[in-house]
């Protein structure tokens, strides 16, 4: 199996592999086992609570508003202003 | 009011970032279903992250995550899928997020109904309800310029 990596990745890897007295390939190995371990610990524990990443600039300095469409319900253009609230830090 | 290309419910090839490089859109293009349009921006859009990788098939669904199952994904004509409400994204829209834009469907793969999106909304909420954080990242900030690479 062959893997490309960004020279740089590739340097910081090695790095710290040595400072770990790892082999590159043992320190690759635990960081994916370490994914693989956290994804099904998610996926067991429901109990809890699971960041949700937000990709959008915080704190938002201004209202977010839905733009409704026009076979939008009112209870739907609502929700939907509540999760822009709530996501954005504008809720109350 | 400035309608956007991306109607809400649009299942739409998007480059969703990742969360390494949170400035920039993510290498390749996924499909990622459109949730709220923003009307007081440039008609940024709120997407929701989907992939087509099975879950677990014994494990349970944890909250802010609905499973499409072959059943419902065949009658909206797609393969099984998961739709992941607790990574989500505004994003502005342009053909550098959403690489289908300027083709003659804006990238948009379906629309789905109403009744779908009534289940995104519920799965929406419920990722929020459970929410201890919201871990931001912000492709939108100004501090996010094109080419820079944030600080790990």
């Amino acid at each position: 199996m062959t893997i490309r990596l960004d020279q740089e990745v590739l340097n910081q890897a090695r790095f710290y592999a040595e400072s770990e007295n790892r082999t590159l390939t043992n320190y690759i190995e635990t960081l994916i086992k370490m994914d693989i371990n956290a994804k099904q610990a998610r996926v067991r524990d429901l109990s809890r609570d699971t960041p949700v990443k937000v990709f959008i600039a915080e704190p938002m300095t201004r209202r977010l508003i839905t733009n409704p469409r026009a076979n939008n319900t009112h209870e739907e253009v609502t929700s939907r202003q509540e999760y822009l609230d709530m996501i954005s830090g504008w809720a109350k | 009011m400035t309608q956007s290309l991306l109607p809400v419910g649009a299942f739409v090839w998007c480059r969703l970032p990742m969360s390494e490089n949170p400035c920039n859109p993510g290498p390749k293009d996924h499909l990622h279903l459109v949730y709220v349009e923003d009307s007081t921006d440039d008609g940024s859009v709120l997407t929701i992250y989907t992939t087509s990788a099975i879950w677990e098939p014994k494990a349970r669904t944890p909250i802010g995550v609905l499973v499409v199952t072959s059943e419902l994904a065949s009658a909206m004509g797609q393969k099984p899928f998961v739709l992941d409400a607790t990574r989500i994204a505004l994003l502005p829209v342009t053909s550098e997020w959403f690489p289908g834009l300027a083709e003659p469907g804006h990238g948009i793969v379906l629309i789905a109904d109403e009744s779908f999106q009534k289940k995104v909304t519920s799965t929406a909420h419920a990722a929020l309800s459970r929410a201890s954080n919201l871990e931001y990242f912000a492709p939108k900030a100004p501090s996010c310029q094109p080419g820079l690479t944030p600080p790990g």
